[in-house]
């Protein structure tokens, strides 16, 4: 008997990062979020100045070497307003984003691993929730909650749930297909052990992509809600609220509104691009 | 002179040689099939022919001539000319051939029309034509047949589609690839009966690429083996065909078939072939029943999956479990094995009543019984590593410490005839031998008594398929294991069971002693199922 005829010649798959980052709009991408998470980290490093001084003498500069995204109505700087307001934006996404993710996820493996009633309510459930916009569900949710930056999170996050529900459940009925979840099953496996060691790693792949997409997403709403006044109140800097307070001075100060939204526009397709990366990856698998 | 005629032809993908200098004749109205194991060439050889390589492929030497003309310097154009007009092709998997969204008539008369062999007298005379075509392909009712889509028809069914369309301009040559391996034995019988005699009266030469010698050797007029991009023997049909006829009790007389494959190649193939092995030899009947199933039924809404099956498997004894697609031979492996609840019926196992065990019961079951599932690709977890994965029983039944586990999958591993270093590894860097070896490790890590084998073969090539059966057939002997062998193979059945039982549309038409039922079946479906193994009629 020949015992190693069937022997493989392939080596182990190549993967990783690093590979990713060969791809130049991809590299930008990481690097823009990169820096905006830095900002948020350390705004000190960026930026010296202070974002809640003006200087009177210096209102409504346009942008050059002294303020490079000019100066508000107060005098203050924009750069460093938009510096500082990434700490309070990202906190708000990624908080947003966590809530979608966990809530989203533990509903739709309930759904999925658990099926018959279980599954029928959860699922009629985030049926409704999807049937409303994300937008006017995050508004209606945040007036019951009231104003802050948490509750604008809190709202972003459930207008989330329905997407990760959906889409982690459809993980869990493929992954529980599988023969090897089969066979975890037949070699004696208990349930949760099958459901934790791999029906969730199996399932996550995907559902990574998709908490990528939806910070973009997030982060967008988050301005949105600022804007409407929701968010933290002035004088915190915060990139909805700045877009908003430059929306007055639009026609003789045109940055004021513009420098933010071109950041909080970056940092959305820079997001898009990597979750739409990651989703090709896992395909790729 | 030959019809087809390729020289020295080499196929490359990017820098991978897959073709090394291949010489291929295929005269007027001769049948010649091209047999090979996955990866020796004879499907990139098939669309070399057509120009069909996949992206990346590329012929890189050689000629290919149909008639004089040598396809490999013809443009895209002239070669659409030469598809379906000079050369028919049949595809491999008739589930994904066919247009889904369109009707399977219009998919004939598309053949026709873009050939411009459309009749005279408009759409009307198209479709007649394209039903006559259907119903020559054996179609049967071809009118009503005809105005339907594909998934309405079963795979024999839309195989003939594939066939019809293949023929519908009348091409001197037909390469059809794998053209009934999706198809249950007596729906692959009855197709290839059909197009042997269609094609013969047409006087159309085929070229029969197949996996399976025994199929070859009773369809074609000559016979070419590949192997690794090369073809390494040729010779008359009855070069290769089985040398015991089948329908003879006992050790059947060697029949002289005047030359016999020389090739190292094709004499492993022949001697891995379940068609060509000789019967297990009788054993003692098992000293005690260790499972015993009966009445089972089960139901999926309301179609009746199974009904009122009985079943029983002595200690060290391997039963066979055949039938075709949906004869429900799965379904009573799952119930048996208690991955699913039997809608009645009571399964036994060594004395205690098991049909509704749950909890610890259930789990104790489990410890006696054990699966090696049907895909070896899908069966292990791919994030795992294999030492974990053939681990994992273990686990679940908490045996053993880490140091005292890993010893048990050294020793485990070793027993599959896998290196130790496997242990280290991920399922997708094993090759489907290596890793059904795995997923048989795992199923023997608990000792159980009984392992309910799914089709533990059927996804693996020939030769491979001969080490697992070995293999199997070892560890029975040296653990006194019992095997509920679930196979749609007779031959792979043939081989290694002691007893068979028959099963039809959920219900077991015949049961008795292999052998008994091989050489004496007493059921018609029985014999319908037998006589329509390739080879059989040898």
């Amino acid at each position: 008997m020949t015992v190693f005829a069937d022997l493989p010649v392939r080596a182990a798959p190549v993967r990783g990062a690093l590979r990713l980052l060969r791809r130049p709009d991809l590299a930008l991408a990481v690097l823009v979020l990169a820096v905006v998470v830095a900002a948020a980290a350390a705004p000190g490093v960026f930026t010296a100045r202070d974002p809640l001084r003006g200087v009177p003498a210096d209102r409504l500069r346009p942008p050059g070497p002294a303020h490079p995204f000019g100066t508000d109505y107060l005098g203050r700087d924009l750069y460093a307003r938009v510096v500082h307001g990434a700490g309070e934006s990202l906190r708000a996404t990624v908080v947003a984003v966590l809530i979608a993710l966990v809530v989203g996820t533990v509903l739709g493996l309930l759904a999925g691993f658990v099926g018959g009633a279980v599954d029928e309510v959860l699922m009629r459930i985030v049926d409704v929730l999807l049937a409303i916009p994300g937008l006017l569900l995050s508004l209606t949710v945040v007036t019951v909650l009231g104003f802050g930056t948490a509750q604008v999170a809190i709202a972003v996050g459930v207008a989330g749930v329905a997407g990760f529900a959906r889409l982690s459940r459809s993980e869990v009925l493929r992954v529980r297909r599988t023969g090897y979840v089969e066979a975890a099953r037949g070699a004696g496996v208990r349930w949760y052990g099958v459901l934790a060691r791999h029906v969730l790693p199996n399932a996550t792949g995907p559902i990574g992509a998709l908490a990528a997409l939806e910070f973009g997403t997030a982060v967008l709403a988050v301005s949105a809600l600022s804007f409407l006044g929701f968010g933290a109140p002035p004088p915190t800097p915060e990139w909805g609220a700045l877009v908003a307070d430059g929306r007055n001075y639009l026609a003789g100060a045109w940055w004021l509104a513009t420098m933010p939204g071109l950041v909080v526009a970056a940092v959305v397709l820079a997001a898009n691009r990597i979750g739409r990366a990651l989703e090709h990856t896992e395909e790729g698998t | 002179m030959s019809l087809l005629d390729i020289r020295n032809l080499t196929v490359a993908y990017g820098p991978r040689t897959v073709l090394r200098g291949v010489d291929l004749t295929v005269r007027s109205g001769e049948v010649v099939a091209l047999v090979g194991e996955s990866g020796s060439g004879k499907t990139t050889l098939a669309h070399a022919v057509v120009g069909l390589l996949p992206r990346g492929g590329r012929i890189t030497g050689g000629q290919v001539r149909l008639d004089g003309i040598d396809l490999t310097g013809l443009g895209e154009r002239s070669l659409r000319a030469v598809r379906g007009a000079r050369i028919g092709f049949v595809p491999q998997d008739p589930g994904v051939a066919l247009n889904p969204l369109r009707r399977v008539g219009d998919q004939v008369a598309e053949a026709l029309v873009v050939h411009s062999a459309a009749p005279s007298g408009g759409r009307r005379a198209l479709r007649e034509r394209a039903v006559a075509l259907l119903s020559e392909a054996g179609l049967p009712d071809a009118a009503a047949q005809a105005r339907r889509h594909p998934h309405e028809l079963s795979g024999g069914m839309r195989q003939r589609v594939l066939i019809a369309a293949a023929l519908a301009c009348r091409p001197p040559l037909v390469i059809a690839d794998e053209p009934t391996s999706a198809l249950d034995v007596t729906v692959q019988r009855r197709v290839l009966d059909h197009v042997g005699a269609l094609t013969r009266g047409l006087g159309t030469a085929v070229l029969l690429v197949t996996h399976d010698l025994a199929l070859a050797a009773e369809r074609a007029d000559r016979v070419l083996v590949m192997s690794d991009g090369v073809l390494v023997e040729e010779g008359p049909a009855s070069m290769f065909a089985p040398t015991r006829p089948r329908a003879v009790v006992g050790p059947g007389p060697t029949v002289d078939t005047g030359t016999v494959p020389r090739h190292p190649y094709t004499r492993r193939l022949v001697a891995a072939s379940p068609a060509y092995a000789p019967d297990r030899p009788e054993r003692p009947a098992p000293a005690r029943t260790l499972l015993a199933a009966t009445g089972l039924r089960r139901e999926y809404g309301s179609t009746v999956a199974l009904s009122d099956v009985d079943l029983t498997v002595g200690i060290g004894e391997t039963v066979g479990l055949v039938g075709e697609s949906g004869s429900g031979k799965s379904t009573t492996a799952r119930l048996v094995a208690r991955l699913e609840r039997a809608d009645s019926g009571r399964i036994v196992l060594d004395g205690a009543d098991v049909t509704a065990a749950r909890g610890t019961t259930l789990r104790a079951v489990r410890r006696r019984v054990q699966v090696v599932h049907q895909n070896p690709y899908g069966a292990l977890d791919p994030r795992w590593r294999i030492g974990p994965i053939v681990a994992e029983p273990l686990r679940a039944f908490g045996i053993g410490d880490r140091a005292a586990r890993r010893n048990r999958v050294a020793e485990l591993l070793d027993q599959v005839a896998l290196p130790a270093d496997v242990a280290r590894r991920r399922p997708t860097e094993l090759s489907g031998g290596q890793r059904q070896r795995v997923a048989i490790a795992r199923a023997l890590a608990l000792r159980p008594d009984l392992v309910i084998c799914d089709e533990p073969v059927s996804a693996l090539d020939v030769s491979v398929q001969a080490q697992i059966l070995d293999l199997l057939d070892e560890l029975q002997r040296e653990l006194g294991l019992a095997y509920l062998f679930i196979s749609h193979d007779l031959s792979v059945v043939r081989r290694v069971c002691d007893r068979i039982v028959v099963l039809r549309a959920g219900r077991v038409v015949e049961t008795g002693p292999t052998t008994r039922v091989f050489h004496h079946p007493t059921h018609p479906y029985t014999r319908e199922l037998l006589a329509a193994v390739p080879g059989a009629a040898a």
